[in-house]
């Protein structure tokens, strides 16, 4: 369920008035997600999902309880408010307590829009219908969703804090696969404003690239140049967001500690091409103005030409060090360079084009040495153009490594990665001495 | 809840609707997490709500909402057959989904000790001296441990007639001990067996009686020596197989991935319908097992979220592929007649999908090697435990797995610790080269609690079991740069 700001600030203040507690900080968010889900070139998947749920934390000095409900009668929210002041009689002190945040100023980021929102189930099956007319048009399987959600997010506390967060998000995906069983590929786009989404471009990418992916052939595993679509490069670049915490960092026990347990921070780390930041505010992302905390969003420059420039301080660890307390918002941005796909392509004598990756894990979290597959659509690279398709390969790499290796950029365009969904700018990149270790003979 | 849920189903027949269910279902968690001395959180959470499903013309739609009143009902009854009739309008040829049997019944997990009644200052107490344990071993920096409960009462009705009552209780705990030394960061995991139980399972299994050995395994961990690169067989324990049986067996057959349905997410399976009967998926000591009516594994319920009742079903005998975990929807592309009762939400508001059962390979026959006699048995090899990194391709052939602690085997003997080990190899490859799996008494469940499958995502729970095995000549050390 949409609740209004209105609406939304009633429901927190008079949950507030029901807390006994010393302190107290409430979140309430909602949603409406509709999705249609194909596969086979038939919908076999349909729904609409309507939640909304109520956080309640809240301390006696530094003793905290926490509780949640998604049922809105009076009583309910008595029971919640009470579960959570319970468990805080009987929780132990917690040294690391730190008591709600003064009322903050928010920015407002309008992400919300109104067609998104209300787009119907039918309206919805037609564009899906268009896409799979077209790919039976050209012998294709097709598998996919549509997806579209509105949804808030709200947190005040009893200090007087109040904010509240509107968004819309759209999305869709088709993979268009051969029907020989040879050729994938798949292609995905995702944009606050459901008109903006070409929905059949989508489809007519996928199946286009498919067509082209037949027959993959063998190479032997090893060291190669590649070069990354931006959607398979967001998922090693969040690979790192995840561990920039400063105080594992600072406690030794992180891929930003060195070997002899400190910080990273302020070192280089990686090459001078590598620069990423949060920009929540960014017109293309709109992300949250603020996150969990209520702490606000605001540009964080993480990674400044490969200096570590900055890492994520929670709360009580930026007190106990005197910093600034970090946001945890998303709007990641990575800065690109001027090439085209293209360009990168016709640029490597021999290596491999990798358009997406799959089932990335960390080996080795000190290292950052990771493993995963590609999938989707790889190609050989010879003499500045893609030779013929090849088979999946798995890596085992250290982000280190790859991203103190790039030697070309395009420019960033909106990606999602396959394991996190977080869409953020990134460009394509030129990869140099990759690593493969063996064969993946599934397309 | 009869007249509420009599109530959808009269709403979405009236609106057209063929075949329809309604699943009322109330959730509560509880979740105590330690670090070091201090509780980091203890939190308590309910989740109320319903969802209906229906069914026209060969089209399915689903609606949900946490709004459990007449009104709410009926316009949600309404919205799921709108939905189900704009899916209708992309069907070519209907195959009706696979009939069920008409129950009224309830089901119950059987449980001593309701987790939630047992005072918050026990679960503080068992987690505080379990990390204070750990603490204790010099060069632990950190020390984690978490209990988690979760209940589930849910009422489900059907169009076919059924009415059925259940109520599931989860128990889960581990603990993590993080030692430096030498310039390494290395951890160790007691992870206790996530199982549908009350609080006597945290009770037996003495979390505390564990933290000093973990903790001493973790800074051993520091300073063992750089596993080897080539091919080794593999003596893997029961808290290790979950993962990779969870991986290279649950997932490949589950019928809607070997039909393509997950492409465009989770990915397809290799195990495709015409290799039924016909492939060697594994050597022929290599059975495994599909039972959700197994007491207190972790999928074990006693109907599906179709109304279909519970059973047991061989996915590999003797080696050959010879079965599906199936559902209503997918079992009659593939000609079978009924469904295997593999039908999972992971809340009111999402749809059922698809999910492998509690899966299991069967242990040797009686007079089977000990785990003792295994490593003693073998010449050149490694010992693996606990679950690591964990990597495998969209279609399921081709697997990296790491653990949570690793010895080598010299003649017979665990000898020392080693660290940085992954075996690579491809899943029917694997599992043929299993000539050796220890006797019943030492078969163990694991089990797995955040499996990510579907659009929208949703989070699967199943128990896998296993007795101590190996494998021969796999490759390993890949990763290593």
């Amino acid at each position: 369920m949409i609740l209004s700001k209105e609406e939304t600030k009633k429901i927190l203040e008079r949950v507030l008035k029901l807390c006994k507690a010393d302190s107290a900080r409430v979140s309430l968010s909602g949603e409406e997600e509709k999705l249609v889900r194909y596969a086979n070139n038939m919908v076999f998947t349909n729904l609409s999902k309507s939640t909304m749920n109520l956080g309640i934390s809240v301390a006696f000095e530094n003793k905290k309880g926490n509780s949640s409900t998604n049922q809105f009668d009076e009583d309910s929210l008595k029971k919640c408010v009470q579960r959570a002041e319970q468990i805080a009689k009987y929780a132990p002190p917690d040294p690391e307590f730190l008591p709600p945040l003064e009322p903050q100023q928010y920015k407002e980021i309008k992400a919300f829009i109104k067609d998104t929102a209300e787009i119907s189930p039918e309206e919805k099956t037609k564009k899906v219908m268009d896409i799979i007319k077209h790919g039976q048009k050209k012998e294709m399987n097709l598998f996919g969703t549509f997806s579209n959600s509105a949804a808030f997010f709200a947190i005040a506390n009893s200090k007087g804090l109040f904010g509240y967060h509107k968004y819309t998000s759209a999305n869709c995906t088709t993979t268009a696969r051969t029907k020989d069983g040879t050729g994938s590929s798949r292609a995905t786009k995702d944009n606050r404003d459901i008109k903006k989404l070409d929905t059949f471009g989508v489809g007519k990418e996928a199946i286009e690239k498919a067509l082209k992916s037949r027959n993959p052939k063998e190479i032997e595993p090893g060291d190669y140049t590649v070069v990354f679509e931006p959607e398979a490069l967001a998922d090693l670049v969040l690979f790192m967001y995840f561990f920039i915490d400063a105080r594992a960092a600072d406690e030794g026990r992180s891929f930003m500690s060195t070997k002899d347990g400190k910080s990273k921070l302020g070192t280089k780390v990686f090459g001078e091409n590598v620069t990423v930041k949060s920009i929540p505010d960014h017109p293309d992302l709109l992300s949250f103005p603020f996150d969990n905390e209520g702490i606000p969003s605001r540009e964080i420059t993480w990674l400044d030409k490969g200096v570590v420039k900055n890492l994520y301080y929670s709360r009580y660890w930026a007190k106990k060090k005197g910093k600034k307390p970090s946001s945890f918002s998303g709007g990641i941005v990575m800065e690109g360079g001027q090439a085209t796909m293209e360009q990168l392509i016709k640029s490597v004598k021999k290596g491999i084009y990798v358009p997406r990756l799959w089932y990335i894990r960390d080996v080795n979290p000190m290292t950052l040495l990771l493993t995963g597959l590609t999938r989707d659509g790889v190609f050989l690279i010879e003499d500045g153009r893609l030779k013929h398709p090849l088979l999946n390969l798995r890596f085992n790499e250290s982000l280190e490594t790859v991203l103190n290796s790039i030697t070309m950029l395009t420019k960033p365009e909106i990606a999602i990665g396959s394991e996190f969904g977080w869409p953020m700018l990134i460009p394509g990149a030129k990869v140099e001495n990759f690593t493969f270790s063996s064969i993946a003979p599934s397309v | 809840m009869k007249d509420l849920t009599g109530l959808a189903l009269d709403a979405a027949s009236s609106q057209g609707a063929e075949y329809a269910d309604i699943r009322i279902v109330r959730y509560n968690y509880q979740n105590v997490f330690a670090r070091d001395e201090i509780i980091r959180s203890i939190s308590e959470s309910e989740s109320f709500g319903f969802g209906i499903r229906t069914y026209y013309k060969g089209g399915w739609g689903f609606a949900s909402s946490n709004v459990v009143t007449k009104e709410e009902i009926k316009k949600i009854a309404a919205l799921s057959v709108q939905i189900a009739k704009a899916s209708a309008a992309s069907v070519k040829k209907i195959v009706p989904p696979a009939p069920v049997k008409s129950y009224v019944d309830s089901w119950k997990t059987s449980y001593k000790k309701n987790p939630f009644q047992v005072p918050i200052d026990k679960k503080v107490e068992v987690l505080l001296s379990t990390n204070q344990e750990m603490l204790k071993v010099q060069n632990v920096i950190r020390a984690v441990s978490d209990l988690g409960f979760e209940s589930e009462h849910k009422y489900f009705a059907s169009t076919v007639g059924s009415y059925i009552e259940q109520e599931v209780m989860r128990s889960n705990a581990s603990a993590t001990a993080i030692a430096r030394k030498n310039g390494e960061v290395k951890t160790r995991t007691y992870q206790v067996a996530p199982l549908n139980i009350g609080y006597e399972h945290i009770e037996a299994v003495d979390m505390p009686g564990h933290a000093k050995r973990i903790a001493e395994e973790a800074v051993e961990h520091c300073m063992a020596a750089k596993g080897p690169v080539g091919n080794k067989d593999l003596v893997l324990s029961p808290s290790h197989l979950a993962l990779t049986i969870h991986e290279s067996v649950g997932h490949p057959t589950e019928l809607d991935r070997a039909l393509g349905f997950e492409a465009d997410f989770a990915g397809t399976s290799f195990a495709t319908p015409d290799k039924l009967n016909k492939l060697k998926y594994g050597s022929e000591i290599v059975n495994f097992i599909c039972n959700r009516n197994k007491p207190h594994s972790r999928s074990t319920v006693g109907y599906d979220d179709e109304g279909v009742k519970t059973g047991k079903y061989y996915l590999i005998k003797d080696g050959i592929f010879v079965g599906y975990s199936t559902t209503r929807e997918f079992a009659p592309m593939i000609g079978e007649k009924e469904s295997r009762g593999c039908a999972y939400a992971d809340s009111w508001s999402n749809p059922p999908i698809l999910r492998m059962a509690n899966t299991s390979l069967e242990p040797g026959k009686k007079g089977s090697p000990t785990p003792d006699e295994l490593i003693a048995d073998t010449k050149d090899g490694i010992l693996i435990d606990g679950m690591g990194s964990f990597s495998i391709d969209h279609q399921r052939n081709n697997f990296q797995f790491g653990g949570d602690a690793f010895w080598e085997i010299k003649n017979g003997k665990k000898t020392r610790m080693l660290k940085e080990v992954t075996y690579q190899a491809l899943t029917t490859e694997f599992w043929n080269s299993c000539d050796a799996i220890c006797s019943p008494e030492f078969w163990k469940q694991q089990g797995v609690r955040t499996c990510g499958k579907g659009q929208p995502m949703q989070r699967g729970q199943m128990s896998h079991g296993s007795a101590w095995a190996r494998f021969r000549n796999i490759s390993v050390g890949g990763a290593q740069q």
